[in-house]
């Protein structure tokens, strides 16, 4: 029962997902780009390591946060206008897309990893190798900041 | 909802068309340039597949088979707190208690502490990027909380200088003599042992004969394994890692491998207990494990314990830990979480005592005697309308103290200190007094009523500061010294017997020194303003004091390039900084906040470290330092952008006159004296 899946497949399978997660961490569109090659160039060094359909996501998700970590946004990006505005996000959901990316890196992470990709807390500390303890804090201040942020708007579990 | 909402946006980010299938192009193409490389791979990755659906079934049925039901305890008893600061917890009496206080309480959301958002007054800067704080840890993926709690408590240097190390090969770095703690690499000086998420490896370390005698597939139950550290005894690794079952959670599985046949080492034990690896240590023929245990609180059975308290398994013996071996800190309502410290022999991997708290664990110390297990709880603010302004510290670190011998487990009792720490080295054992620093966050509240309104209008300020705190062996404090660097956090702390030298940060780095002579009466001796700061601090031979961390702009406090700072301690009162080097162009390395990661040995005037370039390429950067500066040695290019990929750990080590750099891909051998690499071995 051998699991075997080829780098293109994979892409074709989960480019939206690494990319969309690449946006949470670094908010502009071309170190996303950049990312999302960079990404699949590195998984198909390891692509046959993978498991199953689990282990596939949740490897991707570790290469795209470390693809993610140590890039240097050039500033000129950091200031530039609304990140909704350059993906065309209704108004509807822009405030808290916005609102979301205005949160510290570590916060969006798991932010976007719990609300968008539906992992639980115990999950999130597997992929991230963090304690769970931390990643529960860690979304727990997230949500109170964006609760402040979306004024009163709920976040729930 | 806020979900809802965050996925419609989402689902609006995509990467456009054009760029989608250039980049599709590339990696197909690269791919098919790759498969004709390498196609010998795929038979290791069978075996592993098939290894690993036998293991599954192996251990799934056991448990609930298996587990002995303990009777209520007869002999346990209440111990009552005393009053003073030093408690004792309560023990529990039987599982029914422990029960009363897992189960669900109506109001699910207590437990992922949505419901404690209320309560806890806990505030924290807001934008982490535009404060100079955490460079250590990068992204999400290690823990850069703020209550204390930190992923890098495992092991460092000796507390006192030259102790225990050796000039023929480098060790583990150890915090306290006599008490080993495990690493993904290990030496015995004839061999070279390394593990990585799937494998074991040997090499004998025979310089330019070195030579890989042997890979050995580690057991694997699911794709969630987390990482994995081993101590190497006589003809025993122990290997302690993180396991995920999808029926019961997370599980600390202890594996004994005998390898007397250095050429086929054989698993020839296995147990385990609940709960995700926090810290190990070994002391004399025990291997102390300490795991943090969550218990899913919707499927509790209220007449099976091993539902709702922690268990252990040996020899095939699945086993919920005894009522009266759980405590619990008084005035605990509801918890989901439990401490579990179990002991194992090192030979037969055979279980000889287990104890348990409620409530989670932070940081780990151990000496010969003792085990410290923290916990950073948060103050709840007191009622306090009447007044119009009230001052408080947000956190506390509980103490609680184990006494540990042969293999035997004891709780004695528990205390408490003001404020958070980050890792094992902010505390320390010395003549039978704990010494403790901590970072103390208190928080000023200001009301005010307007007259014609019944709304009041508060305003509060969080203020920083540290604190040095000395309790006794009943963890009463006995000393302290309080309102330190105001406005800082505190980064790096050494103790070394009667003095303490740690290190806060803000803009600039005051490296303070303490006497704790007479514990009952600390003293600062010394304050050295610096830019930058150091993450670790490590005694480096006759009044040296080696400090790894990073440079920071001195107005701005934004870090800027990894540092090397050597102090002068001679004159604890007049500390200097003697030279200090930063590593251009590089920002991060591991040994911010793992010193696993650090090679410091005096001896052979040593410092090695991993770092990180700009490129994203990993180096192993080795110094020397010759009392007119440091040195720089070697480079050497373990991973470059290309290949960089996941966490990969990289060690050095030395072995007679070689020198090792261990990662993921390979064994590289260099020559002790001129770092030209003479071998370099595939794993």
């Amino acid at each position: 029962m051998e699991y075997k899946i080829s780098a293109s497949e994979a892409f074709k399978k989960h480019s939206d997902m690494v990319y969309r997660l690449a946006v949470a961490r670094v908010k502009n569109k071309y170190d996303a780009d950049d990312i999302l090659q960079e990404v699949f160039l590195r998984f198909i060094k390891v692509k046959d390591k993978v498991e199953n359909d689990e282990h596939l996501k949740a490897l991707l998700i570790r290469i795209t946060i470390n693809c993610s970590k140590s890039l240097l946004m050039s500033s000129w990006f950091k200031r530039t206008e609304s990140l909704s505005e350059s993906f065309g996000v209704s108004d509807e959901y822009s405030d808290t897309l916005d609102a979301v990316l205005r949160l510290p890196k570590k916060y969006r992470t798991v932010i976007h990893l719990h609300y968008y990709m539906g992992y639980s807390v115990n999950e999130i500390s597997s992929i991230l190798k963090s304690k769970p303890s931390t990643v529960k804090s860690q979304l727990h201040r997230a949500r109170k900041q964006l609760k402040i942020e979306l004024e009163g708007e709920e976040v729930n579990v | 909802m806020f979900d809802e909402n965050y996925k419609k946006a989402m689902e609006n980010v995509n990467v456009d068309g054009h760029t989608k299938e250039k980049i599709f192009d590339k990696i197909t193409l690269k791919e098919e340039v790759n498969n004709h490389k390498n196609p010998a791979v795929k038979w290791r990755v069978a075996f592993a597949c098939a290894a690993c659906i036998a293991i599954v079934l192996g251990v799934l049925f056991v448990p609930k088979n298996t587990i002995k039901e303990n009777v209520e305890s007869e002999k346990s008893e209440t111990i009552v707190s005393d009053g003073t600061v030093a408690k004792v917890l309560t023990v529990s009496k039987s599982y029914d208690e422990i029960y009363e206080l897992i189960k669900p309480n109506g109001d699910f959301s207590v437990y992922d502490g949505t419901a404690l958002d209320n309560m806890l007054v806990y505030e924290e800067e807001t934008d982490m990027e535009t404060t100079p704080t955490t460079p250590a840890k990068p992204g999400a993926t290690t823990s850069a909380n703020m209550n204390g709690s930190t992923s890098n408590s495992k092991s460092e240097v000796d507390t006192n200088n030259s102790t225990g190390e050796k000039d023929e090969f480098s060790n583990t770095t150890e915090q306290v003599e006599g008490v080993n703690e495990a690493d993904i690499v290990k030496t015995d000086g004839e061999y070279i042992y390394y593990i990585n998420d799937t494998t074991l490896s040997i090499v004998k370390a025979d310089g330019e004969k070195s030579v890989l005698l042997s890979q050995t597939e580690l057991s694997h139950t699911q794709s969630k394994d987390l990482y994995g550290e081993m101590f190497l005894k006589d003809d025993r690794i122990v290997l302690l890692k993180t396991n995920y079952y999808m029926n019961s959670g997370e599980k600390v599985v202890i594996e004994i491998y005998d390898i007397t046949d250095r050429t086929a080492p054989k698993k020839i034990a296995e147990s385990c207990q609940d709960g995700y690896y926090n810290s190990s240590r070994m002391v004399g023929n025990y291997v102390y494990l300490i795991s943090n245990c969550h218990i899913n609180v919707q499927n509790i059975d209220k007449d099976d314990p091993a539902t709702f308290v922690p268990t252990t398994e040996t020899n095939g013996v699945c086993e919920a830990v005894p009522a009266d071996s759980i405590y619990r800190y008084e005035g605990e309502n509801y918890t989901n979480q439990y401490t579990v410290i179990s002991a194992f022999n090192y030979k037969d991997g055979i279980l000889s005592d287990t104890s348990s708290l409620l409530g989670g664990t932070d940081s780990i110390y151990c000496s010969q005697n003792n085990i410290l297990l923290t916990n950073t709880r948060y103050n709840v603010r007191e009622n306090s309308d009447n007044e119009s302004e009230t001052t408080y510290t947000t956190e506390k670190t509980v103490v609680s103290k184990l006494a540990i011998s042969n293999g035997k487990i004891e709780y004695k009792l528990s205390g408490e200190v003001d404020g958070r720490l980050n890792n094992q080295f902010f505390i320390d054992e010395h003549n039978g007094y704990f010494r403790f620093v901590t970072t103390v966050t208190k928080r000023v509240e200001k009301r005010y009523t307007f007259d014609n309104s019944e709304h009041q209008v508060v305003s509060y300020e969080m203020e920083n500061s540290a604190a040095l705190t000395i309790l006794d062996s009943e963890l009463k404090k006995v000393g302290e010294i309080t309102d330190l660097a105001k406005d800082e956090s505190v980064y790096s702390v050494r103790f070394m017997g009667d003095y303490a030298y740690f290190v806060t940060f803000r803009q600039v780095d005051p490296l303070f020194s303490a006497d704790l002579s007479d514990p009952k009466n600390p003293k600062i001796l010394g304050e050295l303003k610096i830019p930058g700061f150091s993450e670790y601090m490590y005694p480096y031979g006759d009044g040296l004091l080696l400090g790894f961390g990073m440079d920071a702009d001195e107005t701005s406090g934004r870090t800027k390039d990894l540092k090397l700072s050597m102090f002068d301690i001679t004159d604890p009162a007049n500390v200097t900084e003697q030279d200090m080097t930063t590593i251009d162009g590089c920002q991060y390395s591991p040994a911010l906040s793992s010193h696993k990661a650090m090679l410091v040995h005096s001896g052979k005037n040593l410092i090695g470290f991993a770092a990180t370039d700009d490129w994203r390429n990993e180096k192993y950067m080795i110094y020397k330092y010759t009392g007119d500066g440091f040195e720089k040695q070697a480079v050497i290019t373990v991973n470059d952008q290309y290949n960089y990929y996941a966490m990969t750990d990289i060690r050095g080590l030395f072995v007679g006159d070689s020198f090792y750099v261990v990662s993921d891909a390979a064994l590289q051998v260099f020559d002790i004296d001129t770092f030209s690499q003479i071998l370099s071995i595939k794993f």
